[in-house]
């Protein structure tokens, strides 16, 4: 155990952490629980691996890119997903129009690698490893290492948050999306346009989740089929954290990453997922609504 | 005239059955479907699933907890025929009753520990406990081998494919026995669950996805459906996972979680809550699926496999929003094959008295005039709300009895202090001398029923089966004898089926009894849902502002019903804004304002209060204006 161990832990965190701000911004207004939200991560990280390593781009011109992928992939996700889950009107049209949209984007994320195995792993563009301590890694807790990218990710993790949260309080389009969450319909009366809320949640949540998947791409060793993956993770932060809370996210990534980190290294490599699953089961039964969300009735 | 078999509801299945009977026939004669045994393989796996998908249909379909642990169940099942029979030797009949009562016992603890969660945290929780199976699949290393499983899994129940068919015979008819033991068994499982849902056990799952308050008004207990509900579902998951060990031959983690795909395009696709649904939709991804791997391209570039199922299901599902079994069953291609509709002529109804049995005997019998329902100091505050002030009631046998007030005076919080929805800070609540059962199901069994403020129908099941699920706590049918559809049983539903008619009659709904309960007018719901309280056989019946938005028309056919309640021996606790109504049928009358009772008495003595007229009119001045 030492502090590069921790480092390491507030980087996955903050990778979860983002994953799960992906799936609040959509539930919101939706209440959809989006099984696709990791290929969004999948999409960061081929972006980066597209544009870095095989075509030798900067760093400019690819975020431009990443930009485009997201705003795009949040339209087709709106697209796939909400089409099915309006016209059916039953509430449980969003498992199968989820999980049909992950089959679709994971196999498109496949064939644009096709002949391409291995991991999307772009060189670190943070470059750079800070040594802390005097002695030898890891032979006290003061003594490790730490990469400017996981430091980079998770700043750039923390910024997109506070972003998040300040516009949700300040800004009146934050009030609209915080009525559309509450009640889709009165905010339709209000004059909300409910429709569009939900797609621009779509795109930020898109967004956002690539943004977390190009940060992090230099050291998550990803493959294109993995998306499942981190859905699950995130799934599982933003469920501790509480559903529908932009701090929730955060926390409840943090907690995850920093569950998983520590076990693997200090305990058990296999035995991290076995932790994080128990770990949720057994918060779910204290906070069911998790840590800092609120109880949804009627669903 | 009701007892006689009704064919053509029985067409399709037949005919279903009859294929399935036949199809190692058919995959041995017709040319394309070679080589004909790889098609009854196809045939058993699409089976097993068919089975899972059932279990599935159980808790979700009609109990409404969303489970996304069910490939949990299916790899319960499935290391249970690894493990023992593998492993230890066991026979298949030992192995199957192991994985039944370990998928019984983990479903009935998973809904236990979830009791309070609601529909989409139900999830979550079943969820993070799949994962929990998932990883000590993956761990527990000396009896599930880790991530390679448990292969060469002894097929037990080819008990007899050693033995040597003609050849001829076998060409022409390449069954194996393995088919037609699957087969056997998912079709018991698929009869077995058609009569569970259509009785008492059923309703009361479906009474309770549609809302549990109704349903523990009707004296449902709701804890004990959703454990019983998961626990069969949860057992029929495990027993499809063995018969899904032993035709694959392997149990892994992998193949297990590979499996949600088929359960939800399965069940959503079929129909969610039916009684083919799942069938159909399972038959169909089936089809979907082999037909893929045929495909030339497909086997050149099989990563377009997924694309192309994620494109068709996603297709399908704009295409069939309710399910194929749901949009069947509402269009006009189902006509022939709906039962027959049974109505009650003018002269086959029976007289009041007999229809309300068991109200006129008890009422004959207490001549005393006794209060059977009583409050006394009952107070509730929300936060600093203080919505109820040392409230007090106290109604007598076979009496309409009225709460009035203006809005906000705490009428529906006595109500619901009453009927224990929600509990008084202060207070005692006798019921027939009794202090009041502190839940509302027991309250609802001890011969009190309420009808809430806004419509509470089952609306996606006919006017009949509301009232049926209203007689939950008189049904006199064991799980056992539905779901083997035992003479008993089948007397219990007759006269139930009959008396519920009959009462749909009286209250004026008998051309309605088998339509859609949400097709209903405003005011059919209204009365349908008086007289699904009235099934229960109360004694006390609670109807909570029922005239609220009827017309006068329907007020006034609202008025006769509960009149005639009342003089077969019901009581009748009548909580109403609508004064002309009140004054008009109630035989007394308490009013309330602000928490607290500020007269009780005849409808005349009410009339004439002053402290009456000052709560609903304000002060003397506007009484003065309007001339009082």
């Amino acid at each position: 155990m030492n502090v590069g161990i921790i480092v390491e832990a507030l980087y996955f965190g903050a990778v979860y952490g983002l994953v799960a701000l992906g799936f609040t911004l959509v539930f919101a207004p939706t209440r959809v629980l989006n099984f696709a939200q990791g290929e969004a991560l999948i999409l960061g990280a081929a972006v980066a691996f597209k544009c870095l390593a095989q075509w030798k781009w900067g760093l400019v011109p690819t975020i431009g890119v990443l930009l485009v992928a997201g705003v795009l992939g949040g339209i087709l996700s709106h697209f796939v997903i909400m089409t099915p889950v309006r016209i059916s009107g039953s509430r449980n049209a969003w498992i199968i129009a989820t999980l049909a949209a992950a089959l679709i984007f994971s196999s498109m994320l496949s064939l644009w690698f096709e002949n391409f195995s291995g991991f999307l792993q772009p060189e670190p563009f943070v470059a750079g490893t800070i040594k802390i301590g005097k002695g030898p890694s890891g032979s006290s807790f003061f003594d490790g290492q730490i990469s400017g990218q996981q430091i980079f990710a998770f700043a750039v993790a923390i910024v997109i948050m506070l972003t998040y949260d300040q516009f949700l309080k300040r800004t009146i389009y934050g009030r609209a999306f915080r009525a559309a969450a509450h009640d889709p319909d009165t905010a339709e009366l209000m004059g909300i346009g409910v429709k569009s809320v939900t797609m621009v949640s779509f795109i930020a949540s898109v967004t956002v989740t690539a943004i977390a998947g190009f940060a992090a791409s230099p050291l998550l060793a990803v493959g294109p089929a993995s998306g499942l993956n981190y859905t699950f993770k995130g799934f599982t932060a933003v469920v501790i954290g509480g559903l529908g809370s932009a701090k929730g996210a955060l926390a409840g990534g943090l907690l995850i990453g920093l569950l998983e980190t520590v076990v693997r290294n200090e305990v058990n490599a296999s035995l991290g997922n076995i932790v994080v699953a128990a770990a949720l089961a057994v918060a779910l039964l204290f906070f069911p609504s998790g840590f800092f969300g609120k109880p949804i009735e009627g669903h | 005239m009701l007892g006689r078999l009704d064919l053509r509801p029985k067409i399709l299945p037949i005919i279903g059955i009859a294929v399935l009977l036949c199809w190692p026939l058919l995959a041995g004669q017709v040319g394309f479907l070679s080589p004909g045994r790889e098609y009854v393989d196809l045939g058993t796996s699409t089976l097993v699933s068919v089975m899972l998908v059932y279990s599935l249909n159980i808790a979700m379909g009609y109990a409404g907890l969303l489970s996304l642990m069910h490939a949990g169940f299916l790899g319960l099942g499935g290391y249970a025929a690894g493990y023992f029979a593998s492993r230890q030797g066991w026979p298949i009949i030992a192995v199957i009753a192991v994985a039944l009562v370990a998928g019984a016992a983990i479903g009935a603890f998973s809904a236990a520990i979830s009791l309070r969660a609601t529909y989409l945290y139900f999830g979550i929780i079943t969820l993070s406990l799949n994962n929990v199976l998932d990883e000590i699949a993956k761990e527990w290393r000396g009896v599930t081998l880790g991530e390679d499983g448990i292969s060469a899994i002894p097929n037990r129940v080819d008990v007899i494919d050693g033995v040597q068919t003609p050849r001829g015979f076998s060409q022409w008819f390449p069954t194996t026995p393995r088919y037609l033991i699957v087969l056997a068994v998912t079709l018991a499982v698929v009869i077995l669950h058609a009569n569970l849902i259509k009785s008492r056990s059923g309703r009361a799952f479906q009474a309770v996805r549609e809302s549990s308050d109704t349903a523990s008004a009707l004296g449902i207990r709701v804890s004990n459906v959703k454990i019983t509900a998961f626990a069969l579902s949860g057992a029929i998951g495990a027993l499809a996972g063995v018969f899904f060990a032993y035709h694959r031959g392997f149990i892994n983690p992998s193949i297990i979680a590979a499996s949600p795909l088929v359960l939800f395009t399965g069940l959503l696709l079929g129909g969610s809550g039916t009684l083919v649904g799942p069938f159909v939709g399972v038959v169909l991804y089936a089809v979907l699926e082999k037909t893929l791997t045929k495909q030339h391209i497909i086997e050149q570039h099989p990563l377009y496999f997924w694309l192309v199922l994620g494109g068709i299901i996603w297709i399908l599902l704009l295409a069939v929003p309710k399910g194929i079994a749901g949009s069947f069953q509402a269009s006009p291609l189902a006509r022939p094959f709906r039962p027959k509709r049974v109505t009650v002529a003018n002269d086959q109804l029976r007289p009041t008295s007999e229809i309300l049995s068991w109200a006129t005997s008890t009422a004959d019998g207490s001549a005393s005039r006794e209060p059977i329902l009583v409050a006394a100091g009952v107070s509730k505050s929300f936060g600093g709300i203080k919505a109820l002030q040392g409230a007090t009631l106290s109604v007598r046998p076979q009496e309409i009895h009225a709460i009035m007030g203006p809005n906000g005076c705490g009428k529906s919080t006595f109500v619901n202090c009453i009927t224990q929805f929600l509990h008084a800070d202060e207070g005692t609540i006798t019921i027939f001398g009794q202090p009041a059962a502190t839940s509302p199901e027991r309250v609802a069994a001890s011969g009190v029923i309420r009808v809430f403020q806004v419509p509470h129908l089952f609306e996606r099941v006919s006017a009949l089966e509301n009232v049926l699920t209203g007689m939950h706590l008189r049904a006199r049918q064991s799980v056992i004898s539905a779901m083997l559809r035992l003479p008993s049983f089948g007397r219990d539903e007759r006269a139930m089926r009959d008396e519920g008619r009959q009462l749909l009659r009286l209250a004026g709904l008998g051309d309605k009894t088998d339509e859609l309960a949400a097709n209903l007018s405003h005011g059919q719901k209204r009365l349908l849902e008086v007289v699904r309280a009235v099934a229960a056989h109360p004694r006390i019946l609670i109807l909570d502002e029922p005239a609220t938005g009827l017309t006068s028309e329907e007020v006034r056919a609202l008025g006769v019903l509960v009149k005639t309640l009342r003089d077969g021996g019901l009581t009748i606790v009548l909580i109403e804004h609508n004064v002309g109504f009140v004054m008009e049928i109630s035989d007394r009358i308490t009013v309330m304002e602000q928490g607290r009772v500020i007269a009780v008495g005849v409808p005349t003595e009410i009339q004439g209060s002053e402290d009456v007229q000052r709560a609903y009119l304000g002060d003397g001045d506007v009484l003065a204006m309007l001339g009082a």
